[in-house]
């Protein structure tokens, strides 16, 4: 291994296969919320290299008591941040103003996104992807973080360092949002869905 | 409970998130009234839907690249940290040295200025010495000398 090999050379204090092991361990459910937040697998990538670089650069202050996602996903959410407002396109354009000026605010769906879904899920899985990806970047966090990564309010908000308050109302407006997109940009297949359920 | 309060909580309360009570004064609320329990229903599908997500899989040589890549990087900037660390005290050094000299050459040029303007306040001193003794050997002079301005009242 490339990693244990340099690891002769250099001493940076960090223990080396300690990290390898968890990013091993952990680039998976990384790269997954990385995927929802950016909405197409090269951000996802970039985003998920970023994270870890800067998960190495500062894995001395990691708390090992702490469960190693926790301290991944705060770093995958201010990185995300800090990429996308370095790309200029925050995209924390409201609901309404979609459409209406002819450019839309999310990537348009990538071939493997298109490729993997199953029949179940096809029918949704894009719109709700395009909704995510025209929310408020905090809002989509926070949903992401309770809903598709299935955490608890506190944990979400240790997560995005905020209280478990702004956690509540971002997580309750960034629904309504979502349902908002979903109703006047997929009618057909939200309305369904929602009889069905 | 109004139904305003009871829809600003519902997502709190899909996700279990209120106190026992609060939980309980909710599920009245919503036996009662429809609206607030239509508004339920449609949270909860739009919760299911996003609970329901596949989890995305990166393309298969992810990982290895992924550890490959942070590595080399992570590595190099750590390598890379020493040497920068050493040239920015080098550069620190030159400037602080630089500025002393410069500080030093400022002040020099500073005496010179101030021996200089001491200078011409003794010479201004001596001059007004003088014409105050010359003022009073003129009979036609009350004592009291009037000094030149500086050209403002004109
Ligand atoms: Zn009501």
């Amino acid at each position: 291994m490339l990693f244990s090999a340099v690891k002769e050379r250099q001493n940076t204090g960090i223990d080396h296969a300690r990290f390898e092991q968890l990013m091993r361990s952990s680039n998976k459910q990384a790269y997954s919320l990385a995927y929802r937040l950016t909405g197409n697998a090269t951000d996802a990538e970039d985003l998920v290299q970023e994270s870890f670089l800067r998960a190495f650069r500062f894995f001395k202050k990691y708390d090992p008591s702490l469960p190693f996602s926790s301290w991944l996903y705060r770093i995958v959410t201010n990185t995300h941040i800090d990429l996308v407002r370095r790309k200029g396109r925050l995209k924390t354009t409201s609901l309404e103003s979609n459409g209406h000026d002819g450019s839309p605010t999310w990537d348009l769906p990538d071939a493997t996104a298109a490729a993997d879904h199953n029949m179940t899920q096809g029918a949704l899985e894009e719109p709700v992807q395009q909704a995510l990806n025209a929310m408020t970047v905090e809002f989509r966090m926070a949903v992401l973080l309770a809903d598709v990564e299935g955490l608890a309010y506190e944990e979400v908000a240790e997560i995005m360092g905020t209280s478990v308050g702004t956690v509540r109302s971002r997580i309750h407006r960034g629904r309504k949002q979502l349902r908002a997109h979903l109703v006047k940009n997929a009618p057909e297949t939200y309305g369904g869905l929602g009889d069905e359920l | 409970m109004n139904c305003r309060h009871v829809q600003n909580n519902l997502s709190a309360y899909l996700d279990q998130e209120l106190t026992i009570e609060e939980m309980a004064d909710i599920r009245t609320h919503l036996y009662d009234c429809s609206a607030c329990r239509e508004e339920e229903a449609e949270l909860r599908s739009l919760k299911a839907l996003l609970t329901g997500m596949k989890s995305k899989t990166p393309n298969a040589d992810f990982e290895e690249r992924l550890v490959n890549s942070t590595i080399q990087k992570g590595m190099a900037e750590a390598r890379a940290w020493p040497r920068r660390a050493g040239i920015f005290l080098v550069v620190a050094v030159c400037s602080m040295l630089g500025t002393m000299q410069l500080l030093q050459s400022m002040k020099s040029r500073q005496d010179e200025i101030t021996a200089k303007t001491e200078r011409s306040h003794e010479i201004a001193s001596a001059i007004h010495r003088d014409q105050v003794f010359t003022a009073s050997l003129d009979p036609y002079n009350s004592g009291s000398i009037v000094l030149p301005t500086d050209g403002s009242d004109h």
